[in-house]
């Protein structure tokens, strides 16, 4: 069965044409919102600017394919976002230039210091530079979850997209927070 | 300055996409089949034509190029046959093709492992397409060679005949292995997927 929206007017209307109006208006609604960290996460997956473009593409696509089956059991934000990351790795994995045995997780990733050897240099771009380095030497379960973070995401919600509990994606943000530390010099959390 | 800030505050660099960009994407998905399907339409008109002249046309003009009764038999019989196995393929593809799509409809996403799932569906539609779509052919060739057989009276025939049967045989083959590389390649896609999960904890 098609899993019709939760929209109580759409579900009076089962035409399949209002299924596919709610999707139009669910896409259009998560491209607005979502749309700039997706930019940001196909920038984390694929370096070369066109595939990069592709990739983004495939993503909307997918997403767009799916919120027909969207039924509102999670947030929109966390459909977008399996979708999306799910999309991604397939792409990543894809290219054959990509060896997941080199990846590192983030327990085994070794500390990236910091090498700035001024810090009036371009700072922004520079650890923009080294932070898109970290991320593309993690495998793509961990790389999912540094991303989210970077987006502000909680543990909570970053279980709930990648499938694991609060408590062992709140260890993974601690090394994430520590890797970050010793990237920009901050004070690690406690 | 943190990572957040420093990853969030990249500038954005990609064209907006749109809603009609990305529907007319999403219809890539199935111009494999769409392409196999006009190509099968083709090849049934093209043998309906084939067989409606040769089974209609006026019966003097058989005898004109010196072709015997038994042999006109054979070609419109081999007609009839082509036609027939042109239409079963086409009618396969298009059962197949609408079988993929109501199934990607009603799964699209219920869980991420829904475009293996897809993938798993072309993957079966290519490596099974020599048992649908290469016999139904054989009775054609059958009528051909045997026809030819029997009612050849020209020298040559036996080599005619073996070339004609290695021809035949080569085109199936060559089918076969376009079929089984195509089905390779989403088996290639499928073991990359497989690895995400070999991957996670």
């Amino acid at each position: 069965m098609i899993a019709l929206p939760s929209n109580p007017d759409l579900l009076a209307a089962s035409a399949p044409e209002a299924a596919e109006t709610a999707r139009d208006e669910r896409y259009l609604e998560a491209a607005a919102l979502y749309g700039a960290p997706l930019e940001r996460m196909a920038r984390a997956y694929e370096a070369d600017p066109s595939r990069r473009q592709d990739l983004l593409q495939d993503v909307h696509v997918a997403i767009w394919h799916s919120l027909l089956a969207f039924d509102g059991r999670c947030s929109l934000r966390t459909w977008v976002y399996r979708v999306a990351h799910y999309t991604a790795t397939k792409h990543m994995l894809a290219n054959r230039r990509v060896r997941l045995h080199e990846m590192h997780t983030l327990d085994d990733i070794p500390d990236i210091e910091d090498d700035r050897d001024s810090p009036a240099a371009d700072l922004e771009a520079d650890s923009l530079r080294r932070l898109l380095t970290l991320i593309e030497r993690l495998k793509p379960l961990d790389r999912q979850v540094i991303l989210m973070y970077l987006e502000d995401f909680s543990a909570e919600a970053i279980g709930d997209v990648v499938g694991l509990s609060a408590s062992n994606i709140a260890t993974k943000i601690h090394r994430v927070k520590k890797l970050l530390a010793s990237m920009f010099h901050e004070r690690s959390a406690p | 300055m943190n990572g957040n800030t420093v990853w969030q505050s990249q500038t954005r660099e990609s064209p907006r996409i749109s809603l009609q960009y990305v529907r007319r994407q999403a219809e890539r998905l199935n111009s494999d089949i769409r392409r196999e399907l006009r190509f099968g339409y083709f090849g049934t008109v093209m043998c309906a034509l084939g067989w409606g002249f040769l089974t209609f046309a006026p019966a003097p003009g058989w005898s004109t190029v010196g072709v015997s009764a038994p042999v006109v038999l054979v070609v419109q019989l081999t007609a009839l046959l082509s036609l027939l196995a042109c239409g079963y393929i086409t009618l396969q593809i298009h059962r197949r093709g609408k079988l993929q799509r109501a199934a990607e409809h009603e799964q699209v996403m219920q869980s991420l492992h829904a475009y293996r799932t897809a993938l798993e569906r072309r993957r079966d539609h290519y490596s099974s397409a020599w048992r649908w779509s290469l016999w139904p052919v054989i009775p054609g060739v059958v009528v051909v060679l045997g026809g030819d057989w029997l009612f050849d009276e020209r020298p040559g025939k036996w080599l005619r005949l073996s070339l004609a049967a290695v021809v035949c045989a080569l085109a199936f083959l060559l089918g076969a292995w376009v079929s089984f590389r195509k089905g390779e390649e989403y088996q290639r896609e499928i073991d990359a997927l497989k690895s995400l999960d070999e991957n996670s904890p």
